[in-house]
């Protein structure tokens, strides 16, 4: 539905707590192929990572009602992926597959921080593998970023006062989402 | 780190007992690794994960049309509601996520929808506009950028305040007011026009009208009272046709995913316009716009049926399955699928949009045709 691509994640959020199907599906959209291809980066096993997003979808459908999610959705649903991740690899019991990992990990690179620090870490791996991900599927997220930045806000970092030029910005942006739209229509349906 | 330290690490996080320094190991190995990994899919193997996961999620899938070969889409529903039974898990056990996954919902009333709407300021912001259940009550959303009030009429009016959006100024500023499934959504614009929003519906224009013209566009479905101002002609666009006014009531009916555009006009005078063409309507005329002629049809209608909606009700006068089926799809949230030839069932009557789903279809069953509901689809026998 055309109407759902142009919410904001917060919105689509908030639409699936009420039952919303289509937000569901949408947040599908947007977020199912980033996740695997995270699962699979840290599992190195294609069905684990499939396996392990399916549950991840599955689980903030059914609890929908009751998800408290407190900073943003993309990270939310890469934490929920972390945690099951997490489990598989607790439950093969050998982990030799990650042994050049934790031995990698050597302790004098840890400084034991706070969580803020983590979820800026977090945030930045994010950004980075939406950047790698094939061209096509990335302007979801383009247009997702472009979404949420309002053009006062692109004044503000452009430090621009002046009335003409934050008309520019805001015309441009305009331009921008038009191009991604169709870029986007193109892709996902 | 070694082997034996990350089971124990592991160990701790199933079971929830992971303290805050240990936990923060274990979050500052896997950010490690994933910052260091440069594993990837391609994109053949994520269009694949994509495909094998949307079968295996519950999704709004596009309506599949059955007509032809009723007994293979049977066969094939039937093997979809075993893939979706067998699903495996594994059983979460950590944290605020413990519980056990349940796959099958149990069937429940299909509730109806309600005033719900979403507000796109025009510095791109979105905001959720709820329901408000009594009179006069002011309700700030989303830390006081809007302020929503209903009126004694039940008309529910939004200010944007001041603050909130500092482009609210400039002369060319516009906000969409859009709505979900299930979601309805009244406003009155900047010159005292009233709308009526429909769901899964959308309505851009300007917070104040300057120029000589007063524009809208509309994809979906509204009823307009426009505020009388014979020097600034309303109009409202939409995909196909455009519709001139100079003050009057009507009802516009545009959905994209339905091959004809209704308009039908309740008083004053309508110019439509599409491909070249130009209708008038009277008063009890709607004209209806197809992809596939390039004539406008005007013709007299039951004029109370076009808005029912928009007073709380669905009327059917002589409606065609299809379209009485998508406005229930809108409205409930629900997929419709069809079973056998039901395209020449006609329905009249109606009932109350607050109603549950169960009730309609008990009402719309007395015009010889069968519903059967699994989950959220209805499927429909002849």
């Amino acid at each position: 539905m055309s109407v759902y691509s142009k919410y904001a994640d917060h919105i689509l959020l908030n639409l699936l707590k009420d039952d919303d199907q289509l937000a569901y599906t949408e947040i599908f959209e947007r977020y199912s192929r980033l996740l695997v291809n995270h699962a699979y980066k840290m599992t190195g096993n294609h069905d684990e990572a499939n396996d392990v997003v399916q549950e991840v979808f599955l689980f903030i459908w059914n609890k929908r009602r009751e998800l408290e999610i407190t900073g943003s959705l993309s990270s939310y649903l890469y934490k929920a992926t972390k945690n099951r991740i997490l489990n598989h690899i607790a439950h093969e019991k050998v982990v030799s597959r990650y042994a050049d990992s934790f031995s990698n990990f050597i302790e004098n690179d840890y400084v034991f921080a706070d969580s803020k620090l983590r979820e800026k870490e977090l945030e930045a791996i994010i950004e980075n593998e939406i950047a790698l991900l094939p061209e096509k599927m990335r302007e979801v997220f383009l247009l997702r970023k472009v979404e949420e930045l309002s053009y006062d806000e692109i004044a503000l970092q452009l430090n621009i006062t002046d009335k003409t030029a934050k008309q520019q910005v805001y015309n441009s942006l305009k331009i921008l989402r038009g191009k991604l739209k169709s870029a986007l229509n193109v892709f996902v349906w | 780190m070694n082997e034996t330290e990350f089971l124990e690490l592991l160990k701790k996080h199933q079971n929830g007992t992971l303290s805050n320094e240990d936990k923060d190991k274990l979050d500052a190995w896997y950010l490690h690794k994933a910052a260091n990994n440069t594993k990837q899919l391609s994109e053949y193997e994520l269009a694949d994960s994509y495909e094998h996961l949307k079968s295996r999620l519950p999704l709004v899938k596009q309506p599949k049309v059955i007509t032809l070969w009723p007994r293979v889409a049977a066969a094939a529903s039937i093997a979809l509601l075993f893939g979706v039974g067998i699903f495996y898990f594994t059983k979460s056990e950590v944290g605020v996520e413990q519980e056990n996954i349940q796959v099958v919902e149990k069937p429940t009333e299909i509730a109806p929808g309600g005033n719900r709407g979403i507000l796109t300021l025009s510095n791109g912001k979105q905001i959720v506009l709820s329901d408000i259940s009594s009179k006069d009550i002011i309700a700030k959303e989303d830390q006081d950028e809007v302020t929503i009030k209903m009126d004694a009429n039940g008309v529910i009016t939004y200010v944007i305040n001041p603050n909130a959006d500092a482009s609210e100024e400039d002369a060319n500023s516009f906000n969409t007011l859009s709505t979900p499934t299930g979601g309805q959504y009244n406003i009155v614009l900047a010159d005292g026009t009233k709308v009526f929003l429909n769901a899964v519906s959308s309505i851009k224009y300007p917070t104040q009208f300057n120029g000589d013209q007063r524009i809208v566009e509309l994809e979906g479905e509204a009823y307009f009272e426009v505020a009388k101002n014979k020097s600034k002609p309303f109009l409202v666009k939409s995909a196909n046709q455009t519709i001139e006014v100079l003050g009057t009531h009507f009802n516009v009916h545009a959905y994209n995913n339905e091959s004809v555009v209704k308009t039908t006009l309740l008083e004053g005078s309508v110019a439509v316009s599409s491909k070249n063409q130009k209708a008038i309507l009277k008063p009890g005329q709607q004209s209806n716009i197809s992809e596939s002629s390039s004539k406008i049809a005007v013709k007299e209608v039951d004029t109370e049926a076009a808005i029912a909606w928009k007073n709380g009700r669905f009327k059917f006068d002589n409606a065609d399955l299809k379209s009485v089926m998508k406005q229930l799809e809108r409205w409930y949230g629900i997929k419709v699928e069809y079973r056998g030839d039901v395209s020449d069932v006609r329905f009249n009557g109606g009932t109350f949009r607050n109603k549950n789903l169960s009730e309609v279809l008990k009402v719309l069953e007395l015009s010889n045709i069968k519903f059967k509901v699994e989950g959220k689809t209805i499927i429909v026998y002849p």
